[in-house]
């Protein structure tokens, strides 16, 4: 009994104070993945199921749409590739440090429920893939959240709205610096130690600055929905919505840093 | 005195279907209240065969708990630990108790290994928890009128000793 005791309260120690058992602990999320993926089957049974139930009607609108989106999109991707040429460009003239767009890749969310206290999800992409430690995840409308364990399948992804998680943005309108918290509520994050008298207004979109070197710079992070000034608080309460749709988030994007600047090619997102 | 060792494996898949119960997608609801599976499988086969399954076992079903469910390494394993200990002091009397009384200790145990947890994760950083958090304790009591059929069943019908 001493022995599992001691032993427990120094896995316990040596996990928090820092990565010293982050081998074992990489180790053993391997060797639990099936269960993971056992647990996931009665979810991707059902949406096969749906999936392959699905009118053909239904099938050919939906073709068409996407086919329409994607059009749009590759439009909005040509001037996007002028655009980052320029923006090049004119950093070169400036001589600051030339950044684009790094290696990204596309992962999906295994549907498993974990702790009901804590949002993070679970994704299928692990160390062989190359995935890291700390890595940015994002989804289709912004950020999602980073990366904090990785197994040689898997990885486990803290989102931003999760109580231990905060990170730097910018409001876009103003350039103004401030950092966000996660609340433990789906959605919602929180705006902290933004004095009384900055100029912030309801609407107001949120970019990463990619201050903490961890998430990159530029991409949505949240629109703020409620500020309450308090005249008797040095700080304002500024609640704020994810861009992120954390509920539906079946598929997510991993970002590398970036690298040295090239033209990207069009079909860069590996599936 | 020694004993047969007969259907281990069927223990460790016991283990395996409360782990894959535990991370099973549910709605919202029933996730706040999702009854501890593991813990009851681990009660089970404790007061069921206390010289064979004991606190070495729990602390290595506590490790896959704590990669499974991304805590600190090391907290299901002291949990774990702790309830097996309680049990193999108990088991004697435990068994001796009609099934009501029964789910009552289980409905104490799991009351205690939350207890337990929010204590150890509190000392590591402040969390705050909901009147929900104290759910899974009253679930898994009243589930443990259906596990425990289900388990002696098994064990029954398998033979495991």
């Amino acid at each position: 009994m001493l022995v599992a005791v001691a032993s427990a309260l120094v896995l316990m120690v040596l996990d928090h104070r820092g990565d010293h058992v982050a081998g074992i602990r990489a180790g053993l999320a391997t060797s639990v993945t099936p269960v993971m993926y056992v647990a996931s089957v009665p979810s991707s049974f059902y949406a096969w199921f749906t999936g392959s139930i699905a009118a053909r009607a239904e099938l050919q609108r939906e073709n068409e749409q996407l086919k329409h989106e994607q059009f749009s999109y590759r439009t909005q991707l040509q001037r996007l590739t002028a655009l980052e040429a320029e923006n090049a460009r004119l950093r070169g003239l400036l001589a600051s440090s030339r950044k684009t767009r790094g290696k990204r890749m596309i992962a999906e969310v295994i549907s498993v429920d974990l702790e009901p206290t804590e949002q993070q999800v679970l994704v299928n992409k692990g160390s062989q893939h190359g995935i890291y430690e700390g890595q940015a995840v994002l989804d289709a409308f912004g950020v999602l959240g980073q990366v904090t364990e990785v197994a040689v399948t898997t990885a486990r992804v803290l989102l931003l709205t999760d109580s231990r998680h905060a990170i730097p943005v910018r409001v876009e309108r103003t350039g103004f610096n401030a950092i966000a918290e996660g609340t433990g509520a789906m959605n919602r994050l929180r705006l902290n130690f933004v004095p009384n008298s900055t100029d912030v207004r309801e609407g107001d979109l949120l970019v990463s600055s990619g201050l903490g070197e961890r998430f990159p710079d530029g991409y949505p992070v949240g629109q703020i929905e409620t500020i309450r000034r308090d005249s008797g608080e040095a700080y304002a309460e500024i609640d704020v919505v994810t861009a992120a749709r954390m509920e539906r988030s079946g598929e997510v994007l991993l970002l590398w840093p970036p690298q040295s600047w090239q033209p990207a090619p069009v079909s860069e997102i590996t599936p | 005195m020694m004993h047969a060792r007969n259907g281990t494996h069927w223990v460790m898949l016991s283990f395996l279907v409360a782990l894959v119960l535990t991370v099973l997608p549910l709605p919202t609801v029933f996730n706040q209240a999702r009854p501890a599976f593991v813990l009851l499988t681990l009660v089970y086969w404790v007061l069921a065969l206390p010289h064979r399954y004991g606190i070495f076992v729990a602390f290595a079903v506590g490790l896959a708990l704590d990669v499974i469910s991304g805590k600190m390494l090391g907290l299901h394993a002291l949990l774990l630990a702790v309830l097996a200990y309680i049990c193999i002091k108990q088991y004697s009397r435990v068994r001796m108790f009609t099934q009501p009384m029964q789910a009552a200790f289980v409905l104490l145990l799991v009351g205690l290994s939350l207890l337990l947890q929010l204590w150890i994760e509190n000392a590591v950083r402040p969390v705050s928890i909901r009147a929900s958090y104290w759910w899974p304790a009253l679930t898994s009591g009243l589930l443990w009128f259906l596990w425990f059929p289900l388990l002696r069943g098994l064990r029954r019908r398998l033979q495991i000793s």
